[in-house]
């Protein structure tokens, strides 16, 4: 259920979508050195088309767009990603949890992870921060909640699988301690389809801190978010469309890049099981 | 009629033929236009953006805009606004306040009529002050006639009322403060089962209006002005958002968009067959400074934040240019505005010096901004910036900006771009802004001489004498006042080539002028 290095280059999408988040990462650190102005700098007038000093115009303001889209690469990324690992880190612990426990814990965690999936994401997301406001890591862990009961639902599912077969069977009459059972015998064996949803929690991330931005309950301006960006240019979509598209334009290659990562991972799993499958049917 | 006919078939056809047609369509209608004289008959279309289901037609208690939009057609007053947003009679022919201001006289014009044919009388206006005025309807706009003692009015004759004031408050312009909700109906009305009045248009049919759709009225022909209104029918349509709204106006399916934004206005070009009305008014933008907390209640910061603010910059970025400088002063078209005071100029270098005497270094304040202020707001914090300034803008939603803790911001944008009354006359204004007794004081502002001055205003008849007390009371205001009054907004309207009669004033309504408008 692993895959190796040497796999890795005929796997396409993985390749392409693993150069896509690369590339938003060197442009994420990259971008605020390399950028010609401060992210919040007045600098031109406002809604100014592109020209050479400003390749992308000036925005609503007469900030310079390219500027900001190299201040702003590092908020998403890191919000993301954030939010994505937090889910995935909670939402999995509980999950093996509920599936390798009994019976009275496996039905009270799915009780709880049945009354957050009755909340549309994005809602309690919009609930929460509207109540508590809109930190950064406030945002992060709410949608980090947000995502949490889809992971435990998953590693449940996975995790009793796993519990049944042979393997598990014999650590536990060998009488290994559920720890070791858990992070030794059953973890490794699903970490490919959390790897997977690791990588759509990080599309659906994407998506969702933008959306926020976009509907004014992301980050405070003058951050140089991209849904910040859209939602503060959208007004002079018609005739200046240049600052509100260039962010759409990242955000999109950026939701492509994880989503093609995760779809390649996904591919490449079930290939390298078909291989093994295939091998032991040879030997 | 016949471009009616014409702008129906284009309705009719699809969206790349609509603009290829519309686009040919100016042409004939210069040719036929409205030009100057007024014409009778088809359809004026208002587009609004409402689309709240929560309007409704209600006299006194309008909800949203949208809602006072549809009472300018259904509704007459006994003043009106003139261009220049005077208060000119309209239903009244004779209103005059006593010489100790204790006692208004009104007496209606002869012969008027509501929609249902009923005379209008002096029992009608006081139905009409005490239903505004009435504690269980509770208006939000009863309080601009606070001052009215609504049980003791008193009707003389048919036509004629007299409306006592407390306190001898009558030289607040009474006028000033009633015209937008002071529809006159008549006693049997009701805002849902009988929404009667006296205004150009009457509704079509009981269900011709849709909350957050429509509203179609038919014209009122014993309006009060002869030959007034000429359109045959009126509607207003309610659209969601800006781009579908001029999408609309530029393929013909409307014929009036109000209150633009200054990022659109470039999609009306000439021959697209609209046209964009600029209009200069008094509602202004500003940064509100609440005096009673630090660091604004030392009279040195409140200098220098005055001092940091460059005007021009912030009307060419935050307006788009579409607007004015001001200076920390509101009500310039008022006769008693002192124009005498210099205009306060950007200088980061002397707010440094006045940061300095008062003991700030690097001085860190929040501004709190309104979703339609945050633009203005993350200009000025760059501006402030040069003086070692640091402004964190905190753009909060509109129920939150105005919710319980509105007058407790320490910092806070403020102004009056929606109000059609607020920043005309002086007094009016002061009082729902930062006069002594101000229930709407944001900046607390509490200057002992200040408050002498304006009550001495609000009881002094003669203009002249009036003027002086008022400069005095300005002079306060600019050197030590809690408003950083830093422009006035244009309004702009998209008119269709085929509408008449729609001319720029000191308003933001042209658009709802409906008797003077034709087709």
């Amino acid at each position: 259920m692993s895959f190796t290095l040497p796999a890795l280059p005929r796997e396409r999408q993985l390749r392409l979508g693993l150069a896509l988040l690369l590339g938003v990462l060197l442009f994420a650190l990259a971008g605020p050195v390399l950028a010609p102005h401060a992210q919040d700098a007045l600098v031109g007038q406002p809604y100014a088309p592109p020209s050479g000093a400003a390749w992308l115009g000036y925005d609503y303001l007469g900030r310079d767009v390219v500027s900001r889209l190299l201040h702003g690469g590092w908020t998403v990324l890191w919000m993301s990603l954030a939010s994505a690992l937090a889910a995935l880190l909670v939402g999995a612990a509980i999950g093996i949890l509920a599936g390798f426990a009994g019976r009275r814990t496996d039905q009270a965690i799915v009780w709880g992870t049945d009354v957050l999936l009755a909340f549309p994401d994005l809602i309690l997301v919009l609930l929460v921060v509207s109540m508590l406001g809109r930190e950064p890591g406030l945002i992060v862990l709410t949608v980090a909640i947000a995502f949490v009961p889809g992971v435990v639902r998953l590693a449940r599912g996975v995790t009793m699988g796993v519990a049944k077969l042979e393997f598990v069977e014999a650590a536990r009459l060998l009488g290994y301690p559920a720890p070791r059972i858990l992070f030794r015998e059953i973890l490794p064996n699903i970490a490919t389809p959390l790897l997977v949803h690791f990588g759509i929690m990080l599309t659906w991330a994407i998506s969702m801190l933008a959306g926020l931005s976009l509907l004014g309950y992301g980050v405070a301006p003058p951050a140089a978010d991209r849904g910040l960006m859209i939602n503060e240019n959208r007004a002079g979509l018609v005739l200046h469309p240049w600052a509100a598209l260039a962010p759409v334009v990242l955000i999109g290659l950026f939701a492509l890049g994880a989503n093609l990562v995760a779809e390649g991972v996904s591919r490449l799993n079930a290939r390298i099981g078909t291989q093994t499958r295939g091998n032991g049917h040879a030997g | 009629m016949i471009e009616l006919s014409r702008r129906h078939l284009l309705a009719a056809a699809g969206a790349g033929g609509l603009l290829a047609l519309t686009g040919c369509g100016p042409s004939q209608d210069k040719a036929t236009g409205p030009g100057l004289v007024p014409r009778r008959g088809g359809r004026l279309r208002l587009g609004i953006v409402d689309g709240d289901r929560s309007g409704n037609l209600d006299a006194h208690k309008p909800v949203g805009l949208g809602s006072t939009i549809r009472g300018f057609a259904l509704y007459a007053k006994l003043w009106e606004w003139s261009p220049v947003m005077t208060p000119d009679l309209a239903l009244a022919e004779f209103a005059e306040v006593n010489d100790d201001a204790t006692l208004w006289t009104i007496r209606l014009k002869p012969g008027l009529e509501f929609h249902n044919g009923k005379s209008i009388t002096a029992d009608d206006v006081i139905f009409s002050i005490r239903r505004l005025t009435d504690p269980q309807l509770a208006s939000p706009y009863g309080s601009l006639v606070n001052q009215i003692d609504r049980d003791n009015l008193q009707r003389l004759d048919g036509r004629t009322v007299r409306i006592p004031v407390r306190d001898g408050q009558g030289f607040i312009a009474l006028p000033d403060t009633w015209t937008n909700f002071g529809g006159i109906v008549p006693a049997d009305y009701h805002p849902v089962t009988n929404p009667v009045g006296a205004g150009p248009y009457k509704l079509k049919n009981p269900g011709d209006y849709v909350p957050g759709q429509r509203a179609l009225f038919t014209r009122f022909e014993n309006y009060f002005k002869d030959g007034k209104p000429y359109a045959d029918e009126l509607e207003i349509i309610e659209f969601k958002d800006q781009t579908s709204r001029i999408a609309a106006l530029l393929s013909g399916q409307i014929d009036l968009a109000n209150a633009l934004l200054p990022e659109q206005v470039g999609l009306i070009k000439p021959g697209s067959g609209a046209r964009v009305l600029v209009s200069q008014t008094n509602g202004w933008q500003s940064f509100d400074m609440n005096t009673s907390v630090a660091p604004f209640d030392d009279v040195r910061v409140r200098q220098a934040f005055r001092l940091l603010v460059d005007r021009q910059d912030l009307v060419d970025r935050a307006l788009l240019g579409q607007g004015r400088i001001a200076n920390d002063l509101y009500s310039p078209h008022d006769p008693t505005f002192d124009r005498s005071i210099p205009q306060r100029t950007y200088d980061p270098a002397a707010a440094r010096r006045l940061l300095d005497e008062a003991g700030h270094g690097v001085l860190k304040v929040e501004l709190v901004a309104s979703p339609a202020a945050a633009s203005a707001a993350l200009v000025f914090a760059e501006q402030a910036k040069k003086a070692g300034v640091e402004i964190t803008v905190r753009k909060v939603d509109n129920p939150t900006f105005t919710g319980p803790q509105r007058l407790d911001w320490g910092f806070s944008s403020g102004g009056a771009m929606g109000s059609g009354m607020l920043g005309l006359s002086w007094i009016p204004t002061g009082l729902h802004t930062d006069a002594p007794t101000s229930a709407g004081n944001k900046t607390h502002f509490r200057d002992p001489e200040f408050a002498r001055l304006f009550t001495a205003a609000l009881a002094q008849p003669d203009l002249e004498k009036r003027k002086a007390l008022v400069h005095a009371a300005q002079r306060i205001q600019h050197e030590r006042g809690g408003m950083i009054i830093w422009g006035f907004s244009n309004t702009l309207d998209g008119i269709s080539d085929r509408v008449g009669g729609a001319e720029a004033e000191n308003s933001h309504f042209p658009t709802w002028r409906f008797d003077k408008l034709w087709v």
